[in-house]
């Protein structure tokens, strides 16, 4: 099946499949999520085809483009892999007709925009699968309505940066599809490459959650359906990444930009994008840690991640555009997979406060465990995919010597380390509340898309060649170099990881820790209330559990730091009492009054004409 | 094949024996400070051997795989520490990797422990990240000016690069091993940044929970850890050494330099700690780095 057929059929199954939610909705859930794994599939294994290319005329000068190069078919992999493993997730959560129709216009949409050829398709369908999840994300909660005109607001700032750079781009260059502008743009004049980098790298910012645009994430991601979060994090924001690819790498920005100021090689242009990546891993990290909502936790931590692929695929580089290729490949299934546990917990439980739940570690264990890895992955350790992109970020930090980005991303870093760890700590761990004693597991279709992200971050933590030897054919399919790797060895500048030797030796620590526990006298197993209290009873479970505002003395330090939404929302009371102020002056309640204004308007009027 | 083996034990057993060694010693030491007599400098060998044959308490599941994944992080991230003569895996050394392969160690210590439905434990894990946030963030910006200069991360190729270079970092950067040496002492625990341990205020914190073969297992972890710290230390900023020895000697000497600073000092509070770290050290690691980037060149 030709991806053009793919991208018909999904547009095509979206009405059609409210339809069917009308009759059954049983029915057009499962079909919803065979045609998610169908796309996935039919995508994953069209790598080995040559590069296609399809065109679909409009007017003589418009058409949609759409093509199979190694990025599009890399992107797409990612988008379609989280949405298929999302619509499987979905399966027992409460169902609705609308909410099955956005939902495939979503991935109809997105799956336009990964495999478009030219700006405009692009910016098109990527319009579609953005309207779609607007009205999705108001589906289930309240407060939402005001959360997702934030989503609105900011969204409609990239767009119409990005519809602009369109016509500017058809107006100076003469061409919108990326190879073409990829060449000609070298020879532009600056202002014109720039005036096309600002306002590309603008929607970038907005879609990518990046900032000064990050504000969105928050409400949006905590405020939409717990079974839409792991697309919205994982496959909504990764289109921003490819048109991030599309602005940063496959034009050459590096190059074009040489005649600017240099900061040890970086253009000023790609070293404020890169900056601005920086200060939203800093802003991500410390508000995710401030955070007492597990969604909205694993939300700003999404900016924080994509301030990493920001500021990787800004700086170029070998070491970081392959490093942050292999991010969005990794945040991807990490965020969809701690997104994914955080709603199979939802979905028992009813909440999403961490400080609501405790010791779930005995009734979700694989829930337990796919957070678990995913975390591992976020924070970056070995042995999961996580280390592997981080790793060669600072390989290209350490290369280029850029001290005050390697200084974000180090932040990033060990930050990513607390705030994974408190859901971790308040949902899993600790005292189980009384009220959970007769929870289940989450349902098997919930359970088996989680398991199998779980297994993807882990292959790829033991096996990282494999994906880099995909990311290589990218990078090479648009001029960059590729990163050397063995079978199991990835070669970098200041030095090797081998990822089945460090496995292999962690297996040969664990197995000698083992030893000694099983050599040792066997413990006696007692309640998680047995506890040393300083010889005090205790005997509410729900007392003893130390989760709520667990970083305290850190959220001190941080409480008076000036907030980006604070001023936001300052500004938004300001416009609005202006528009009270007009309508205090100018709308009177008197009817009179309204004639009086009509008579001095047609007075004006006549006299003005006479 | 079977000469990594055989160094690998050899370290492992090395490792072991002269931490926990040189732990006693440094109770001796601090008590004498102290104007106390303080125990036999054997004491921590008892201690360890003791807890693991005495009897226990459990948690659940994830109490023991917590342990075992701590002290199994920690085995597997000392055989990347170059002692000396004897380098088990060379060129693989990989800093980040020592750094990132001992996080596995500590993710398994603060599972367990906070696994253990003690909030006392929770708390002292909670400070025990804080205070990370606050020591690693000058130390890894130092690392980058130490990278850059010598073009190269892996700890034995460092360590040669000294010797053959005739200067160690510690004379080539001193803002940053003094910066290195502060954020060690954070590392390590030791006060006045001991506030995730606390014993009489949280109860120990993380350790809280644990008795018999588990604690026995968590000091062996500790003494590994200990090793690794300041093996890193050694390694990065006075030249590991040519042979153990001479290895084994400096690893004393940093050793005992933080103990001492460290048993006449009072304790700071989590948030005093980062805000410290996040001041001077933090600066003088950006003023170290700048000068190695735009001074010193290549």
């Amino acid at each position: 099946m030709s991806i053009l057929t793919l991208i018909v059929v999904s547009l095509l199954a979206a009405p059609v499949l409210y339809v069917v939610a009308r009759l059954n909705r049983r029915i057009a859930y499962v079909a919803y999520a065979g045609l998610q794994l169908l796309s996935f599939f039919t995508v994953f294994f069209s790598r080995g085809s040559t590069l296609s290319y399809e065109v679909i005329g409009i007017t003589e000068r418009l058409n949609f483009n759409f093509g199979l190069s190694p990025a599009n078919w890399f992107f797409g992999s990612i988008v379609m892999l989280v949405i298929s493993m999302s619509a499987v997730f979905m399966l027992p959560l409460n169902k609705t007709p609308a909410k099955v129709m956005l939902l495939a216009l979503v991935s109809a949409g997105a799956l336009g925009a990964v495999f478009s050829m030219d700006f405009l398709t692009l910016l098109i369908f990527w319009e579609i699968s953005t309207w779609a999840s607007l009205i999705l994300i108001i589906q289930d909660r309240e407060k939402s309505v005001k959360e997702a005109i934030k989503y609105v607001s900011i969204g409609a700032v990239g767009s119409y940066a990005m519809l602009f750079s369109v016509f500017y781009m058809l107006r100076e260059l003469d061409a919108i599809d990326f190879s073409t502008v990829a060449v000609r743009i070298e020879k532009a004049p600056v202002h014109v490459q720039l005036v096309i980098f600002i306002s590309l790298s603008v929607m970038v910012l907005a879609k990518l959650g990046t900032f000064p645009l990050h504000t969105w994430l928050r409400g949006s991601h905590s405020c939409a359906p717990d079974e839409f979060s792991p697309i919205l994090s994982g496959a909504m924001t990764k289109i921003g990444a490819f048109l991030l690819f599309i602005v940063a790498v496959m034009i050459p920005s590096l190059k074009i930009f040489s005649q600017l100021p240099l900061f040890n090689g970086i253009p000023l242009a790609n070293y404020v994008l890169a900056a601005l990546g920086g200060v939203s891993i800093v802003v991500g990290t410390v508000m995710a840690i401030r955070m007492e909502d597990a969604k909205e936790l694993i939300a700003f931590s999404t900016v924080s991640n994509s301030g990493y692929i920001v500021l990787a695929l800004a700086i170029g580089g070998t070491y970081a555009t392959v490093g942050g290729l292999m991010h969005v490949l990794n945040h991807a299934i990490a965020s969809a997979a701690m997104f994914m546990a955080v709603a199979a917990v939802a979905y028992r439980t009813g909440t999403t406060k961490i400080h609501e739940m405790g010791g779930l570690i005995v009734k979700m264990p694989v829930s337990f465990a796919a957070y678990l890895v995913a975390i591992i992955s976020v924070a970056g350790i070995p042995p999961t995919s996580g280390f592997v992109s981080k790793w060669l970020i600072y390989q290209q930090l350490v290369q280029d010597g850029l001290p005050f980005l390697a200084f974000a991303a180090f932040f990033g870093s060990i930050g990513s380390f607390m705030y994974v760890f408190k859901p971790l700590a308040g949902i899993f761990l600790g005292q189980l509340k009384p009220e959970h004693r007769s929870l289940k597991e989450a349902p098997l279709a919930m359970v088996f898309p989680m398991a199998f992200l779980t297994l993807l971050t882990v292959f790829w933590g033991i096996l990282p060649s494999n994906a880099i030897r995909a990311i290589n054919t990218v990078t090479e399919s648009v001029g960059a170099d590729s990163v050397r790797i063995t079978f199991s060895r990835i070669i970098a500048l200041t030095g090797q990881w081998d990822s089945i030797l460090v496995t292999g030796v962690f297996a040969v620590g664990f197995f000698l820790a083992l030893l000694i526990f099983m050599k040792a006298k066997r413990a006696r197993r007692v309640e998680l209330m047995d506890n040393y209290t300083s010889g005090e009873f205790i005997y509410t479970a729900e007392l003893y559990h130390f989760s709520y505002r667990m970083y305290r003395p850190f959220d001190r330090m941080f409480e008076r730091w000036p907030s980006m939404e604070m001023w936001l929302a300052s500004l938004s009371d300001k416009i609005r009492e202006l528009g009270h102020l007009i309508r205090a002056v100018f709308f009177p309640k008197n009817p009179q009054i309204y004639v009086a204004y009509a008579l001095v308007v047609l007075l004006g009027a006549f006299w003005w004409l006479r | 094949m079977i000469i990594t083996i055989l160094s690998a034990i050899t370290l492992l057993v090395v490792a072991f024996c002269y931490t926990v060694t040189l732990e006693g010693l440094a109770r001796k030491i601090e008590a004498r400070i102290q104007r106390r007599y303080g125990p036999p400098f054997w004491q921590n060998f008892i201690d360890i051997f003791k807890g693991l044959t005495k009897h226990s308490i459990s948690h659940g599941f994830i109490f023991d795989f917590g342990v075992l994944m701590a002290l199994g992080g920690t085995i597997a991230t000392v055989l990347f520490i170059p002692a000396g003569s004897i380098v088990v895996f060379p060129g693989l050394d990989n800093v980040f990797v020592v750094i990132y392969l001992l996080a596995i160690g500590l993710l398994g210590m603060a599972m367990s422990a906070v696994g253990s439905g003690n909030p006392n434990a929770s708390i002292g894990i909670g400070r025990a990240l804080t205070q990370m946030l606050g020591y690693e963030l000058p130390f890894m910006i130092v690392l980058l000016g130490v990278f850059f200069h010598y073009r190269t991360s892996s700890l034995s190729e460092l360590v040669e690069l000294q010797i053959s270079g005739g200067s160690y970092n510690a004379w080539i950067m001193p803002i940053g091993a003094i910066v290195a040496f502060i954020s060690l002492m954070g590392m390590l625990g030791k006060k006045p940044f001991d506030t995730f341990i606390a014993p009489a205020e949280i109860a120990s914190g993380p350790l809280v929970e644990y008795s018999g073969k588990y604690l026995g297992m968590l000091l062996i972890q500790h003494a590994f850890a200990t090793f690794i710290e300041i093996g890193l230390f050694v390694n990065l900023f006075l030249g590991g050494g040519r042979t153990l020895w001479e290895f084994l000697l400096k690893f004393f000497l940093v050793y005992f330099l933080a103990v001492i600073i460290s048993s006449i000092m009072p304790r700071f509070r989590v948030e005093q700690a980062v805000k410290f770290y996040w001041k001077w050290p933090l600066i003088l690691s950006f003023a170290q780095v700048v000068i190695v980037v735009f001074a010193m060149g290549r």
